[in-house]
């Protein structure tokens, strides 16, 4: 123990000395996470996403008529809505459909000419007898777009709206008959989160994570290199004590680190994490030890910083975004799936959501121990088998 | 009788094809120097990094303070102290956290001050490594190979690559240990080095023990009192044998001749003789006592350093 005290005490002492490291491991988690709170927290409100249509009435015939209803109606939510903007044509259909082309709309609703008359023919009155001929409005989209695919929807419920109406006064029927519905936001588990709240413990594991694996590899993989670890050999220190002793160093930075995330993420971005929970407190030094534990494994499978570096990345990236950071996995196509269920970032990141109050975890309690602690057992065992402390 | 701290039996190792110690067998005494002559390539470092527990040898015997063992582990590393022949140091630490880091390794040490002074460096207790000269860098290695008032002191070429003042430094450095009683096993290529530090020598050749002794011991093996030494860099076959006919011995080293004489003034009036004879002009005419460099050039034909 004091050889591991000694080695905390060493690393600690070059990382304060080192501007680069002390940016790394203070500043740059927050400036992480202060750009994804810029660009993404906004995403799911209304204000983010404005669907632009073009509208094309070549109806004038009576200007009372249902073509002037359905422009009347779609003027007015694009007044009131932000997520809706209309623009009128002057310059007709052809014009229009070329902004559509470019990408300046994501719909072009035409109505055609005598789309009113048609509507008024196909009421019980005037019809009579007479076969009807459904009155249509034309609505262009843009393929694989998502959001034209969604202006077209709501475009249909607008429309539903109105043929409602025409059904109602045209006698059709009763509204007390149909059949409607009413919407309800439920907070989960009645906890309302912000997407600060979201993203920090994505943030804290991401680090942890880029930590255990870029740092702590390059960092002994270096000293290997250089020839610093041989002196430490010929010494009767083992190869875990100097690992624990790196471990107690880690295991600090990245609970200052998540010190200053927190108290950043609260003061700044209004998030609330319950961070002085055991279980809150058990995930984060669990997630520090396991993902540490990968960057020991690769430092001991590594001939040398090169290699080590190369390896680092082939893990850290499927590890970090097929682990459920930043999007959901559990529900992803198999072969996603498959690699974010034996991921142990998948669990630690959602044990330490739920720990920290953020959102319920998807995996239960014990598979977000016992997978995680799987993996830890494994790389322990390998690395402190096979770590060499000189290069061949 | 004095106590064997070390011994080797058999010790072998290889690296493929190539035998890098090719069965030495060796004894270190108790509170001697004990030196591994012989030039780069030879074997020596593999030697004592084998002892020093930082490879494992394919076959072979070693006993350390008496107990015998396979590899070399903490319980012997901690009654060692090792000088590599290049250690580096995390720049960014101070000399004396450098030794209070590595003073936590061991089971018994001494303080720390007393190892600055001892290497002269209490001076530099605050400075940087990185701020060390190479001579003061290397006295800070030989202070951690101290710090657990060692048993063994394994110092693997210790004044390669320093100046002729650092070099002395060092010298004067390791006479004090064996003025301590501590037993010292140093490998160096430097023949002077060994003569002036070494107790007892063994000479280390293609990884073989080739001779060894004490320095005065196999310098006597010679049988020669002088060396008379000059430059030509080329001789004629004629012209050799020639001197083969009048001297018991020569060779010949980077142009350099060396001809081995029991009596100087017989042999040198000789030499002249020929040389008048021959036309051939003795460059850098030198009289000199044999050494260590002549009992290897003696035995292999070729230099420590070549």
């Amino acid at each position: 123990m004091r050889a591991a005290r000694a080695i905390f005490r060493q690393y600690l002492l070059t990382a304060l000395r080192d501007r680069f490291d002390l940016f790394w491991t203070l500043v740059f988690p927050v400036i992480l996470m202060t750009i994804l709170n810029l660009v993404f927290a906004n995403v799911g409100n209304q204000a983010a996403v404005t669907m632009t249509v073009g509208l094309v009435n070549l109806d004038q015939d009576y200007p009372e008529g249902v073509a002037a209803i359905v422009e009347r109606t779609l003027l007015e939510i694009s007044q009131q809505e932000t997520w809706l903007k209309v623009h009128q044509s002057h310059k007709g259909q052809q014009a229009e459909l070329e902004a559509l082309e470019k990408g300046k709309r994501h719909i072009v609703i035409v109505i055609p000419a005598g789309f009113s008359s048609a509507v008024r023919r196909n009421l019980p009155l005037a019809a009579g007898n007479q076969p009807l001929i459904p009155a249509e409005i034309m609505v262009y989209s843009r393929p694989n777009d998502q959001l034209s695919e969604a202006a077209v929807s709501a475009f249909g419920q607008v429309l539903n709206g109105i043929n409602k109406s025409i059904a109602i006064e045209a006698g059709f029927a009763d509204p007390r008959m149909l059949v409607g519905f009413k919407t309800c936001e439920v907070a989960v588990q009645g906890r309302v989160f912000s997407f600060a709240s979201y993203i920090i413990p994505g943030i804290l594991i991401m680090n942890f994570l880029t930590t255990g694996l870029s740092v702590v590899v390059g960092g002994l993989l270096a000293y290997r290199d250089r020839g610093v670890l041989r002196r430490y050999f010929v010494t009767p220190i083992s190869t875990g004590s100097y690992f624990l002793g790196l471990l107690f160093y880690f295991l600090l930075t990245c609970l200052v680190r998540s010190v200053v995330v927190y108290f950043f993420g609260a003061l700044v971005f209004h998030a609330k994490l319950n961070l002085l929970t055991p279980a809150a407190l058990f995930y984060l030094v669990y997630a520090v030890i396991v993902l540490l534990s990968f960057g020991f494994f690769i430092a001991a499978a590594a001939k040398n910083v090169s290699a080590g570096a190369a390896m680092a990345n082939i893990v850290t990236y499927p590890m970090m975004f097929l682990g459920g950071l930043f999007f959901p996995v559990l529900q992803a196509p198999p072969v996603i799936r498959w690699i974010a269920l034996v991921n142990p970032v998948t669990y630690l990141a959602n044990g330490l959501r739920d720990a920290l109050g953020v959102y319920p975890s998807e995996t239960t309690t014990l598979l977000n121990v016992l997978v995680p602690g799987l993996w830890l057992v494994f790389c322990l065992l390998y690395s402190l088998k096979n770590f060499k402390w000189e290069v061949n | 009788m004095v106590a064997k701290v070390i011994e080797v039996h058999d010790l072998r190792k290889a690296y493929g094809p190539v035998k890098a110690v090719d069965g030495v067998s060796f004894h270190v005494r108790k509170g001697e120097v004990f030196t591994l002559l012989g030039p780069n390539g030879a074997g020596k470092t593999t030697t004592i990094e084998i002892l020093e527990g930082l490879k494992k040898p394919d076959s072979g015997r070693i006993i350390i303070m008496g107990q015998e063992c396979e590899t070399v582990g903490p319980l012997q590393k901690d009654r060692m102290g090792v000088l590599l022949q290049d250690t580096r140091f995390i720049s960014r630490l101070r000399v004396i956290e450098v030794l209070e880091v590595f003073s936590s390794f061991f089971s018994r040490t001494l303080p720390v001050e007393t190892i600055l002074e001892r290497v002269s460096l209490t001076e530099k207790t605050r400075a940087y490594v990185e701020e060390l000269s190479g001579g003061q860098r290397q006295r800070l290695s030989i202070g951690l190979a101290l710090l657990n008032d060692p048993d063994i002191i394994f110092l693997d070429e210790p004044t390669t690559g320093l100046d002729p003042q650092a070099r002395r430094n060092i010298w004067e450095l390791i006479g004090s240990l064996r003025e301590d009683g501590k037993s010292v096993f140093l490998t160096t290529h430097y023949m002077e080095e060994a003569e002036y530090l070494s107790d007892y020598v063994y000479i280390m050749d293609r990884g073989q023990i080739i001779t060894h002794g004490t320095p005065r011991e196999l310098i006597d093996q010679l049988g020669q009192d002088n060396i008379i030494e000059f430059a030509k860099a080329t001789l004629s076959d004629v012209q050799v044998q020639q001197l083969k006919a009048q001297f018991e011995q020569i060779s010949e080293k980077n142009g350099r001749w060396l001809v081995y004489t029991k009596d100087i003034l017989v042999a040198l009036p000789v030499l002249l003789d020929w040389a008048k004879g021959s036309n051939v002009v003795l460059e850098n005419l030198a009289l000199r006592q044999p050494n260590l460099e002549d009992v290897f050039l003696s035995m292999t034909g070729r230099g420590l350093r070549d």
